[in-house]
């Protein structure tokens, strides 16, 4: 396969080393707010205040973990056009695991009691299933084990570049950069053991990503309607999950990549691309929504039709159902339809926040309706949003402080390109 | 494929149209065979009516329905290849999507054949397209049954249509090495196709626009097919996620016959230049996407099953694998779909033609018996105790499945015969260009 060189050195030489103070203070404020709102709704809404820290992890863990989603399955099938914004994906991968100990955190301080299985005598199947020491326990194994999958995942891909980086900054390299690449090989054995293993793991993760968000999906979010069941409401969330790391990639590069001094390799090509993917699952989400909406509409089952009735027909559920629908799917279905607008950063970046909000609802107006039966919508959303800005703050933190201090593209990856177009494929190799 | 010229290429994928070899022709003979067949057998049927079918109430939907919905599983690949692939910009499509089509075609209208067959007086099946009549009689339109009747015939046109652009240079290709009638055939079938710059262009943005058209076809139409079942109270059937899951089994099955199509035809032709390994360990890999897929389809559907503590739903899936009328059905099912193509996921397995061949056969019988079990044993095991019976195929029934694979093949066959399988003007599009400076090293 003929590639140009891309010179990626001005990358490296543009690492910031440190965040700037307005965002930090900005992430510092939010965090604040995210607990200040905890904490007050700890006091005096127990319930709801849990629910919403479910319905805040829903979205965050999803997108944390459904961002490094995107280069695992790049790598499954040999795509080049999303390398530039590979290493967003990662760092959001990175914030997963934080989100995991805040999940056990959430366990430790009693939230398993907003489940009704733990009050109520449950069928005996999901007697068996629903044992709060079960519960906990598989969740702890199956998103610890995807976590740590991920960690070796994102390890190997930033390996290369970390060394050839440390090359062109010499003693300016920061210090943990030597740790994790220990033992170097040489630039080209490294790359190639990168690529090697990467293309090992990736299927596994896929894999084992579907599986434990499946399971994560009817644990935490499902089992709050423990007599409702829907055997599409895994995949709903699981595939919505990794529509909100495409989204979540789109928002945090397209606001740091001039700071990180990589406009010029993450052009607007990558955007229509990363677009016309973001498309894709919009269309997908409505698919899915709409496929699982139908049937149970249809077929007006008494175990089945509640928990829809509740959420389409019931105010203020209702009006909250007509917001997420314009925001997941007409807003973006209108837009993105233009090839035009996927190349306008600042249009792009619109449109994403859009969906963003969109999927931060969808997932409010999954869980919240079990937990809270008066017909007040203020008070739980307002304590959700609330702790969504300390979320934002949190990861608007972690992510920046980690990519102040690595490559922000792949700068060792040999088919970074600023363009995919460019690479020219000869017709010796159409075949490989 | 370097070193081949445009020439070279035009002639080795036409060659299947002019003299048809003693081998084409006794399949040919094979295949009208077993059609007639299954075409006796279906005049068994009229004759006689539905009777000779093994339908005990309450089981009326069997065979027929069964290898509907298969073949219009069948029939999904195709699309998927020429258009979806097409968008993904995937270079392995090139070599196989003309027969993918051809076969989508082909697999739709033998599915066309199933609802005329399993309503029994097949000179009423009009009857299920809406038409102005003075009795302002009506379909119903709530039926998912009805919205099947929209959702394939509009597949079919569009995949029709699809298929046709995309034949365009080709036919030209051919109207220029015929002559007299065929030639005139083949011209007014080109429709006057010269491939001037402006007529490339046009044509490039007409077949990318059918491209983007046919996409989500490829999503409803088994989606819908899906809701024939998922939207009834039956158990078993009732389920949400029966849209993906067909349509994930439908590209799997697809997939899986067009290699069981298309490898022996590459090795016939001699077509290795155009249609080798690399196609096929590709559509392999699209099996196993889809085949997990359907694995996970399957998992979950029996997981929420025994979840949702319903006895009549988790009834119906303990019946399935443990009732001795159906339970083999069920494990041919878990065999041929979820175990036999783990194979390919060791390289070297997806590499070996025979094993790609006999793999690919397994997996499409296996799809056959999904769709049976899904059928037979959710109608044979419903609510009431009472109303329980054991629906067994009859040998009218097994004759018109194993006729409908002579009608497909016939087609198949004259398709090879009268158009060209591979396309002509996209392969030429991967060779290098010819240069001036070759004739001259060449001189």
């Amino acid at each position: 396969m003929g590639t140009h060189a891309v010179d990626t050195k001005p990358a490296i030489l543009a690492i910031p080393m440190s965040i700037p103070g307005p965002v930090k203070a900005a992430g510092a404020v939010g965090i604040l707010i995210g607990l200040a709102t905890f904490g007050f709704g700890f006091a005096m809404h127990r319930e709801l205040a849990l629910a919403s820290f479910i319905s805040n992890f829903m979205f965050w863990a999803g997108l944390a973990q459904g961002a490094v989603m995107l280069p695992v399955a790049m790598t499954v099938v040999g795509a080049r056009w999303g390398r530039p914004i590979k290493r967003y994906a990662e760092v959001l991968g990175l914030m997963f695991p934080a989100m995991y100990v805040l999940l056990m955190l959430f366990f430790l301080i009693g939230g398993l009691d907003i489940y009704p299985w733990m009050h109520e005598q449950m069928p005996k199947h999901k007697d068996i299933y629903l044992q709060p020491g079960f519960f906990v326990a598989r969740l702890a194994i199956g998103l610890g084990v995807l976590g740590l999958l991920s960690l070796a995942f994102i390890r190997n891909s930033l390996r290369p570049d970390l060394g050839v980086a440390a090359k062109v900054l010499g003693d300016k390299a920061p210090a943990f950069w030597a740790s994790l690449t220990r033992n170097w090989k040489g630039d080209a054995e490294e790359i190639e053991q990168a690529r090697e293993r990467g293309v090992f793991l990736s299927p596994f993760m896929a894999l084992f990503y579907s599986l434990v968000f499946s399971m994560m999906a009817i644990d935490l979010s499902m089992s709050l309607a423990p007599h409702w069941f829907a055997n599409m409401f895994p995949a709903w969330y699981f595939a919505s999950a990794f529509w909100s790391g495409l989204v979540a990639i789109a928002i945090l590069s397209l606001s740091t990549r001039r700071w990180l001094g990589v406009e010029k390799f993450i052009t607007t090509n990558v955007y229509h691309d990363l677009g016309k993917m973001t498309f894709g699952f919009t269309m997908f989400w409505g698919y899915t929504s709409f496929a699982q909406y139908l049937a149970i509409w249809y077929g007006n089952m008494t175990e089945e039709i509640g928990f829809i009735l509740l959420r389409t027909e019931l105010k203020p559920w209702s009006d909250l159902y007509l917001v997420v629908v314009t925001l997941c799917f007409l807003v973006p279905f209108a837009t993105l339809l233009s090839r035009g607008i996927k190349k306008i950063p600042s249009a792009y970046l619109a449109i994403t926040s859009v969906i963003a909000v969109g999927i931060f609802l969808e997932r409010f107006w999954v869980v919240m309706p079990s937990v809270q039966m008066e017909p007040d919508l203020v008070t739980p959303l307002l304590l959700t949003v609330g702790m969504g800005i300390g979320f934002l703050g949190f990861f608007a933190l972690g992510t920046t402080a980690i990519l102040s201090k690595i490559p922000a593209i792949p700068v060792s990856d040999p088919y970074m390109q600023p363009d995919p177009n460019h690479v020219h494929v000869h017709p010796k190799h159409a075949h490989h | 494929m370097n070193g081949i010229t445009y020439g070279a290429v035009t002639r080795d994928i036409l060659r299947p149209l002019f003299k048809p070899s003693a081998a084409y022709l006794g399949l040919l003979g094979l295949s009208l065979a077993i059609m007639a067949w299954g075409g006796y057998c279906w005049y068994v049927q009229l004759v006689h009516g539905l009777g000779v079918a093994g339908y005990q109430p309450p089981v009326f939907w069997g065979v027929y329905i069964t290898t509907f919905v298969f073949w219009i599983g069948i029939g999904h690949a195709g699309t998927l290849i020429s258009a979806i692939l097409f968008l993904f910009r995937s270079r392995w499509r090139t070599g196989v999507y003309r027969a993918a089509e051809a076969m989508t075609i082909f697999a739709v209208m033998t599915a066309g054949l199933f609802p005329a067959i399993h309503v029994g007086r097949a000179w009423n099946a009009y009857w299920l397209f809406p038409y102005p009549n003075q009795r302002e009689l009506w379909q119903n339109f709530k039926s998912p049954l009805m919205w099947d009747v929209f959702a394939v015939s509009t597949y079919f046109s569009v995949s029709t249509i699809f298929f046709y652009i995309g034949l365009i240079p080709d036919l030209a290709a051919v109207r220029d090495k015929t002559s007299g009638l065929i030639k005139k055939m083949y011209t007014h079938m080109s429709l006057g196709w010269r491939g001037t710059d402006r007529q490339w262009r046009h044509y490039m943005a007409a077949y990318g626009f059918f491209a983007a058209f046919a996409t989500p076809l490829v999503l409803s139409v088994h989606s819908v097919v899906s809701w024939d079942f998922a939207m009834s109270q039956t158990m078993g059937w009732h389920s949400t996620l029966f849209p993906p899951y067909f349509v994930g089994g439908a590209i799997f099955s697809g997939c899986a016959m067009v290699i069981t199509l298309l490898l022996p035809l590459s090795k016939v032709f001699k077509w290795d230049e155009y249609i080798n390994v690399w196609h096929f360990e590709s559509l392999a890999k699209m099996c196993l996407l889809t085949g997990g897929i359907l694995t996970y389809a399957y998992a979950i559907e029996h997981y929420v099953a025994w979840y949702s503590d319903n006895p009549y739903e988790w009834g119906i899936f303990v019946f399935r694998a443990t009732g001795e009328d159906y339970a083999w059905v069920f494990y041919m099912m878990v065999f041929c779909n979820c175990i036999a193509p783990l194979i390919w996921w060791v390289k070297s397995m997806r590499r070996n033609l025979a094993v790609l061949f006999v793999v690919s056969i397994i997996i499409n019988i296996g799809m056959w018996f999904e769709r049976y079990n899904i059928i037979a044993s959710s109608l044979a095991h419903q609510y009431d105790p009472a109303s329980w019976v054991f629906y067994a195929p009859t040998w009218v029934e097994m004759g018109i499945l194993i006729g409908s694979f002579g009608w497909f093949f016939t087609w198949f066959l004259l398709f090879i015969k009268v158009m060209p399988s591979v396309a002509v003007a996209e392969v030429k599009e991967l060779l290098r260009p010819p240069l001036k400076s070759d004739e001259e090293a060449a001189a």
